[in-house]
């Protein structure tokens, strides 16, 4: 869904022209019933089930900016939703439809990394996260706790410290 | 004076005045006198004053057609409707950068405000000088590498228009507004924060800046409300988040906000955690300038990329720089701070630790997977793509523990449990096995089951809460009980306002299960003329036409629906299904209609047509349960905000504005 | 863990530097190379049909090495690259077998592409891109260079210079 700019390989088709094209045309239609000569080169994609646009979204659209294959509308990923429907009818498991994609993309198609190799991280990272918190903030409540029961000064080491570098500090004007 | 002259001169100005109220909050510092705060206070107010004028002459170039300056030029076009032109300025790169600033700016004048109340003389400039340095930045960068009144010599006669996705839904006028305003505001409590450990004051500066955070929360929650709605009713695709970099990026900012809006009532009541909580402001600002880069710099791809250019590499200085500074006082600080005390996990305290465990490790994770694929690479050579699939699934486990936790914290008291509480949390558990229950008895899957039971254990704390209250008001006070609600409400408006965006949050959970497990789609041709059934629907298409508008051309095939089973219900009517067609667009865009209702979402796109006969045209249906409310549950959590913010009576303000309660 | 702050925001900060520096961050490394070349056969444009027969591909053997050109009519860096295809197919015809797969096009406009630039070497029509996708693409042009026994020795995404031809042809000539 990017918007195509100076980008030096071109990823989407210039619809524009065609568009303008058919306004035309609609006018035209309305002046005479006859269609046209040329014969119709576009035909109409097949229809989808649910389960295309399923598979279709977890992967992703090659030529896109970061958009799956089940959202963009652009040729590459129609061709993909395509396979996915031709490949579903032919009876083919979703992992099957998906291994076709990766030997020929590579996991880079894949929107769920696999859980191996350096994308097992990325699978660990809530109990990693889980547990680097969790033990920082267990060491912190322990220190917290120790010191409850041995300090007793009503003044504290920070607020010392402060009116320290404060008495060090000019003394203030105005 | 031309506006492209005058935007220049206002933006070195600021520029200028910036740097020039740096300096003075400099020496208002090291000298300690008050005379050079006040004067940097003023500064304060002239930088607004120039950036206003700035932008207003960006609007004004827009609003005239002013093609020789060149952010017109590059992002405009004459032919825009109004509305669109209002809105262009935050389009782009240069004029959202301009919109940063200024609001920058504004946030900085307010805190000006705050000098000699809240901000002593030993904070107050150390505050205010972080805010001159981060809006120096700002300006620095529109000044010297992304300037939007770059004179153009030769004007065209059109500019080569606004990004289409933008122009195409009002939510645009709205979305980013809000999201720059939350990730601006976000600066006043890493100012604060800053201040706090310079000025080593470290329990007093949390009072303010829990306001402060819960203002750019609000503005945060609404931003990624609004652009969920946005996404949703736009890309066409039927989902309202994807989990791509840039929304990830605005997602972990709020994240650590909201771990911070949690244990900051730790140590407001305990003196404790301090530490912590300055690091959850450093990370959370800094997160903030991690999305504005990567959306910046090209660096990870994302749909919502701005063009690439040498401003990422000043964003990337700026990020590392707002770390060191974080960082670095919070590792000096961190040695100095000696806290005591002990915390009862059985307790209030015990259940917003866990909760901004949570939150936390939440965040980590968005962090992490958002940034993965860019290690693997480094590190192997390797692409990886991360994405929706990964993080929805990630998100269940994550989000259950954090809906349990929701409920519980409210309901434990500060100190120890008793046996009302025990009582409460048994009616709780009851409510979570209930709603399960009846998920599964209504066929519906485990986690949308549970999703039902964690919203009616959440409702049942709610419940308990306030009618307990309620009722405790009635029997001391001998008042009625809807007056005795209204009392409870005015009363403590942080507790109610909480319990009203935890209904929200618990809401919206529930219909992110049920949206994100429900949601079809479905792709037709039909020829017109003909009926396509499906889902319990009857869609015919009535015929296919053309339409040029003003800044666009666009294919309309309208479709007339009707309800045949309870499961179309509320999807009757005539809809315009639309591709629209932009000159400076390669493809067309497909522009979904979309009929709420309040179970099912009804989401119609054209995908294609006939291009030469108009005799066909392919739809693309997408069902999706419960959208709607999500819709209301973001406006219930940002009204609770809004509840808690409203200010009341002195005992409140009083509160906030004591100086050094606690120090 | 924060002790060691310098570290991390020195990793950050690296790890971004890097990112930025990359001359192409959307470049994908194609999981083909070193495999055998996808075989397909697909009818040629109607100019070549007279001297290359009816229809064109990779089979299982391939007689010379093989340049798969991917390329569409819309595309805008196609037409600097389809000049300096044309000149190496004249010099190199008898040693490489340029092949051109016309994808994602309308046949007329692909047509009136190859009368514009004149173009010689023989291209297949593959309207959707299935073939394409076959290969992995992601984008328009791109190029695939296959050695004598039909291995997939590299793909060149985007437009290519001449010393970049030069060299590829040099690999797969030796």
């Amino acid at each position: 869904m990017k918007v195509e700019g100076l980008v030096p390989r071109v990823q989407g088709q210039t619809l524009w022209k065609q568009a303008v094209w058919v306004l035309l045309l609609a006018v035209a239609s309305q002046l005479s019933a006859i269609g046209l000569a040329q014969p119709a080169p576009s035909t109409p994609p097949p229809d989808f089930s649910p389960r295309v646009f399923e598979i279709a979204r977890e992967l992703r659209c090659p030529v896109c900016q970061g958009e799956s294959a089940g959202e963009s509308n652009a040729g590459i990923a129609v061709e993909m939703r395509r396979i996915i429907d031709e490949q579903l009818a032919q009876g083919k498991t979703e992992a099957e439809i998906r291994q076709f994609f990766v030997q020929r993309y590579g996991d880079w198609i894949l929107y769920e990394p696999p859980a191996r190799g350096l994308t097992l991280w990325v699978w660990l990272s809530p109990l990693i996260g889980l547990g680097l918190l969790g033990f920082g903030l267990w060491r912190y409540l322990v220190r917290v706790k120790a010191r409850a029961h041995t300090t007793a000064s009503d003044v504290s080491d920070e607020e010392i410290a402060r009116l320290e570098s404060e008495l060090n500090r000019t003394p203030e004007r105005s | 004076m031309t506006p492209g002259l005058l935007g220049g001169i206002s933006l070195l100005a600021a520029l200028i005045f910036s740097m020039v109220g740096l300096v003075l909050a400099t020496l208002a510092y090291t000298l300690r006198d008050r005379r050079y705060l006040e004067a940097a206070k003023r500064l304060s107010a002239l930088t607004l004053l120039a950036a206003l004028l700035s932008f207003g002459s960006l609007e004004w170039a827009i609003l005239t057609n002013d093609f020789s300056v060149s952010y017109v030029a590059n992002s405009s076009s004459a032919d825009n409707p109004l509305w669109v032109k209002l809105v262009t300025p935050w389009a782009a790169l240069e004029g959202s950068i301009l919109l940063w600033a200024m609001l920058q700016a504004a946030y900085t004048w307010l805190v000006s405000l705050r000098v000699g109340k809240s901000l002593d003389i030993w904070r107050a400039p150390v505050a205010l000088g972080t805010l001159f340095a981060v809006q120096v930045f700002f300006f620095a960068v529109m000044v010297f590498v992304a300037h939007p009144f770059d004179a153009v010599p030769n004007p065209p006669q059109d500019g080569q228009g606004t990004n289409p996705l933008l122009q195409n839904h009002w939510m645009m006028a709205v979305h980013p507004v809000l999201m720059y305003l939350g990730f601006v505001g976000l600066s006043v409590p890493f100012a604060y924060a800053v201040a706090a450990m310079v000025a080593k004051r470290y329990q007093s500066w949390i009072f303010e800046t829990r306001w402060w955070t819960l203002v750019a929360w609000g503005f945060l929650t609404a931003a990624i409300f609004t652009g969920k709605w946005w996404s949703y009713e736009i890309l066409g695709w039927g989902g309202y988040w994807a989990w791509d970099p840039v929304e990830n990026a605005s997602i972990i900012p709020w994240l650590l906000a909201t771990a911070f809006l949690h244990t900051a009532q730790v140590q407001e009541r305990k003196g404790l955690f301090k530490g912590w909580n300055f690091a959850f402001i450093t990370l959370a600002f800094a997160a903030t300038v991690f999305g504005t880069f990567l959306t910046r710099s090209g660096v990870i791809q994302s749909v919502h990329a701005f063009a690439s250019g040498p401003v990422g590499a000043w964003f990337l200085v700026f990020l590392l720089g707002v770390m060191v500074v974080g960082l670095g006082l919070l590792a000096r600080v961190s040695s100095e701070i000696k806290e005591a005390g002990e915390v009862r996990w059985k307790s209030r305290e015990g259940a917003l630790l866990a909760g901004a465990l949570f939150f936390g490790t939440f965040a980590f994770v968005v962090v992490l997977g958002t940034l993965w694929p860019l290690v693997v690479e480094a590190f192997s050579g390797a692409k990886v793509s991360i994405g929706a699939p990964f993080f929805n699934q990630i998100s269940i486990p994550l989000g259950i523990f954090m809906l349990l936790l929701m409920g519980i914290g409210p309901v434990l008291p500060w100190r120890n449990t008793n046996t009302q509480v025990v009582r409460n949390l048994a009616a709780m558990l009851v409510a979570l096995g209930v709603g399960t229950l009846l998920g599964f008895v209504l066929g519906l899957s485990l986690g949308v089951s549970l999703a039902i039971g964690l919203f009616a254990y959440n409702l049942m704390a709610i419940w308990l809460m306030v009618g307990q209250g309620v009722r405790e008001r009635v029997r001391s006070l001998g008042i009625s009980a809807g007056q005795a609600l209204l009392e409870l409400a005015a009363s403590n408006k942080r507790r109610f306002g909480s319990h009203i965006v935890h209904f929200g949050v618990a809401l919206a959970a529930l219909t992110i299960a049920f949206s994100q497990t429900y949601r079809v789609t479905e792709q037709k041709t039909l020829n017109v003329g003909e009926t396509w059934q499906t889902r319990g629907m009857e869609v015919r298409l009535l015929s296919i036409g053309a339409r040029e508008e003003s800044n666009r051309f666009a294919a309309i095939a309208p479709i007339e629906v009707r309800s045949t089973s309870r499961e179309g219900w509320g999807s009757d009517g005539r809809y315009q299904t639309r591709l629209n067609f932009y000159p400076q667009m390669e493809s067309p865009l497909a522009t979904p209609v979309v009929k709420y209702s309040l179970y099912n979402d009804y989401y119609f796109v054209l995908m294609q047509f006939d291009q030469e006969n108009g005799r066909w045209a392919t739809l693309k249906i997408i069902v999706t349960p419960m959208v709607w409310w999500l819709w209301v549950a973001g406006l219930i959590i940002v009204l609770g905000t809004l509840y808690i913010l409203w200010p009341s009576g002195a005992k409140v303000a009083n509160r906030q504005m004591s100086p050094t309660a606690g120090d | 863990m924060l002790r060691f702050w310098p570290i991390w925001v020195l990793l950050l900060g690296g790890l971004f530097y890097w990112g930025m520096q990359r001359p192409n961050p959307n470049e994908l490394q194609s999981v083909l190379v070193g495999k055998p070349a996808p075989a397909f056969s697909l009818p040629l444009l109607e100019p070549y049909r007279e001297a290359f027969g009816p229809e064109m591909g990779i089979g299982e053997r391939v007689e010379k090495p093989v340049l798969l050109n991917i390329w569409a009519s819309w595309c805008i860096p196609c037409r600097t690259e389809a000049p300096l295809l044309e000149r190496f197919h004249q010099q190199y015809k008898d040693q490489v077998l340029i092949l051109g797969v016309n994808v994602q096009d309308k046949e007329t406009d692909a047509l009136k592409f190859i009368q514009q630039y004149g173009l010689t070497f023989p291209s297949v029509y593959d309207g959707r891109g299935r073939i394409g996708i076959e290969y992995g693409y992601y984008g328009v042009p791109e190029t695939f260079v296959i050695d004598r026994n039909g291995t997939i020795l590299a793909r060149h995404a985007g437009e290519l210079s001449e010393a970049q031809l030069q060299g590829y042809l040099r690999q797969v000539l030796q």
